[in-house]
């Protein structure tokens, strides 16, 4: 049993097959890359994973259990935490608020708690605030706490995102283009992190990324897709020498 | 008891500024109009708080306030007048009867529009906001009592300093206490990205409903203080002219900002009917003129509000 399972998940767009009887698994405690060009439906892929979309046919699983049209929220507090390509923080939030108020969705407390302060809202409120900094401190932010989300430089603003992705306590990480706009150095601490996080956390990471160096050190299978469908799968080593692989990327080559 | 022990400081100011009014009132300087007016400020107060909520906050449009503030209205109105209030204690219960009768109405109506985002929201908000409008004129072929177009008549005139007054102290500060809680966070992060607070795992749809249910509940006792206040309710009192005096004070007061929206509610009340007693009769129509005029020199020169320097700071 596969902590998550694709089988044959479609979903059209119209006339555009952004993802094309898609099948894979992912096991526990791994860190899986997909790659593929611009438009080849990795993006959709995670957006089906945790729930953004809903697949046209086929299901998928977690820990053997259907969690297939389930709503996003529902398969957060199931254990599947993302980051989003385009960052999505909470850009009028401190930075310690952006990662409590991810600890807060999954350990409550009620309105009449809220309302009259009562010993669940304070211990609840003081764990949280305990977490986040926790947090923040394992990505060098706890300095900046008070700074407004949408103050903070490019790089840390990643950095936030993942740290509010892991306040909600993930059993999978789905991290979307975690090294854009970084450079060889950024991307090398960034490799570090994410190795880390796996260890501490204990988490299984799903990873879609670009940047090749990164994606052959870290991961333990790659799957590459193009144009909707999975067109490979392998360790790194069996990925680079795949002729298929090669082609969706450089085009044909007996056609030089 | 700690909601008592943690607000002392808030509650020993407002503690004090109701003495100040107080001796003002009893000292025989202010007229009846100047104490009308006043009483009015603290229920435009309330229900603006409310709106805060809804759109300052959680950023969900809503044309329809005054509908709910209408609601409350006629619904404690009406209560009163079939069970006989007279007393200020008999009062207190029927509002806040009205005020949860406005908070259910306001759940069966945010259950199916609050899946609608921006314009749409805005467009069934003025919807509703028309319907009930419509339905209070024609009120009176449901029970004479309601009046329709020609008014609700004969409310005693019950609301007094102390019931407006801490009445809305009382919801400030369970506001405060809502904005500090995990509850605000939602809000606040609704408002900036709905699609990244449902990825981190609240459920989005229920924490704006929450938003618009409390907000509407605000209104609607505000209502209830303003018909025994003003003694006769008219439909035209809670048309879409009206929500948007609401929207004027949340949005000079500084989206999502609890003193904002105090300090604009009473700026609103006190200046427009203000400048009713300043301005000598031949000109008291070119308010209409003035009131604009600055509105859009604070729009300028405040454009996040009057308490709120920079969005997010």
């Amino acid at each position: 049993m596969h902590v998550l399972e694709l089988k044959n998940v479609y979903k059209h767009f119209g006339g555009i097959k952004a993802v094309n009887n898609l099948s894979f698994y992912v096991k526990k405690g791994e860190i899986l890359s997909i790659i593929g060009p611009n438009g080849a439906g990795k993006t959709t892929a995670f957006n089906l994973i945790s729930g953004f979309y809903t697949p046209d046919q086929g299901s998928i699983l977690m820990n053997g259990k259907e969690i297939t049209g389930l709503k996003s929220y529902k398969l957060s507090r199931l254990g599947i935490g993302r980051t989003f390509q385009n960052l999505r923080l909470f850009k009028n939030l401190t930075v310690l608020e952006n990662v409590m108020v991810a600890y807060l969705s999954k350990h409550g407390y009620g309105i009449i708690d809220s309302i009259f302060r009562t010993k669940k809202f304070t211990d609840i409120t003081k764990k949280a605030k305990e977490r986040a900094r926790q947090l923040l401190d394992f990505f060098n932010l706890l300095s900046k706490e008070h700074f407004y989300a949408g103050n903070l430089p490019y790089g840390e603003q990643r950095k936030l995102e993942l740290s509010r992705a892991l306040a909600t306590e993930p059993k999978i990480l789905l991290i979307d283009e975690p090294a854009a706009g970084m450079n060889l150095t950024e991307i090398n601490e960034l490799m570090e992190t994410l190795r880390k996080i796996r260890e501490l956390f204990e988490i299984t990471i799903l990873l879609i990324e670009h940047q090749m160096e990164l994606v052959m050190n870290i991961s333990e299978r790659i799957i590459v897709m193009d144009f909707g469908e999975k067109i490979a799968e392998g360790t790194p080593q069996e990925i680079k020498n795949n002729p298929k692989v090669i082609e969706a990327y450089l085009g044909e080559i007996h056609s030089v | 008891m700690r909601f008592f022990i943690e607000l002392r400081k808030l509650i020993f100011i407002s503690l004090f500024i109701y003495l100040v009014i107080k001796l003002f009132f009893i000292s025989g300087i202010p007229t009846d109009y100047i104490i009308q007016i006043t009483l009015y400020s603290f229920i435009i107060v309330l229900a603006s708080l409310g709106l805060n909520i809804i759109y300052g906050y959680t950023g969900q449009f809503s044309l329809g306030h005054a509908a709910f503030y209408g609601i409350g209205a006629y619904c404690t109105a009406y209560l009163s007048k079939i069970l006989g209030v007279e007393t200020f204690y008999s009062l207190v219960p029927v509002v806040f009867l009205s005020g949860i009768f406005t908070a259910f109405i306001a759940y069966l109506i945010g259950g199916p529009i609050l899946r609608l985002k921006d314009d749409f929201l805005a467009i069934a908000t003025l919807g509703f906001g028309i319907l009930v409008r419509v339905f209070l004129d024609n009120s009176d072929r449901i029970t004479e009592t309601l009046g329709g177009s020609r008014g609700f008549v004969g409310i005693n005139k019950i609301t007094n300093l102390e019931l407006s007054f801490f009445i809305t102290v009382f919801f400030i500060l369970i506001t405060k206490n809502l904005i500090d809680s995990r509850y605000g966070l939602f809000w606040r992060a609704i408002k900036n990205d709905e699609l990244a607070v449902s990825s981190i795992g609240v459920n989005t749809f229920n924490a704006k409903l929450i938003a618009f249910i409390y907000g509407c509940f605000l209104a609607g006792i505000a209502g209830g203080l303003y018909a025994h206040l003003y003694t006769f309710l008219h439909p035209s009192n809670f048309d879409i002219l009206k929500s948007i005096d609401f929207l004027i004070i949340v949005i000079i007061g500084g989206m999502g900002s609890i003193s904002g929206t105090i300090v604009a509610g009473l700026f609103w009340v006190f200046f427009i009917e203000g400048l009713r007693i300043v301005l000598p009769s031949e000109i008291l129509e070119y308010r209409w003129v003035l009131i604009p005029i600055i509105l859009i020199l604070i729009m300028m020169l405040r454009p996040y509000g009057l308490m709120v320097k920079k969005e997010g700071y």
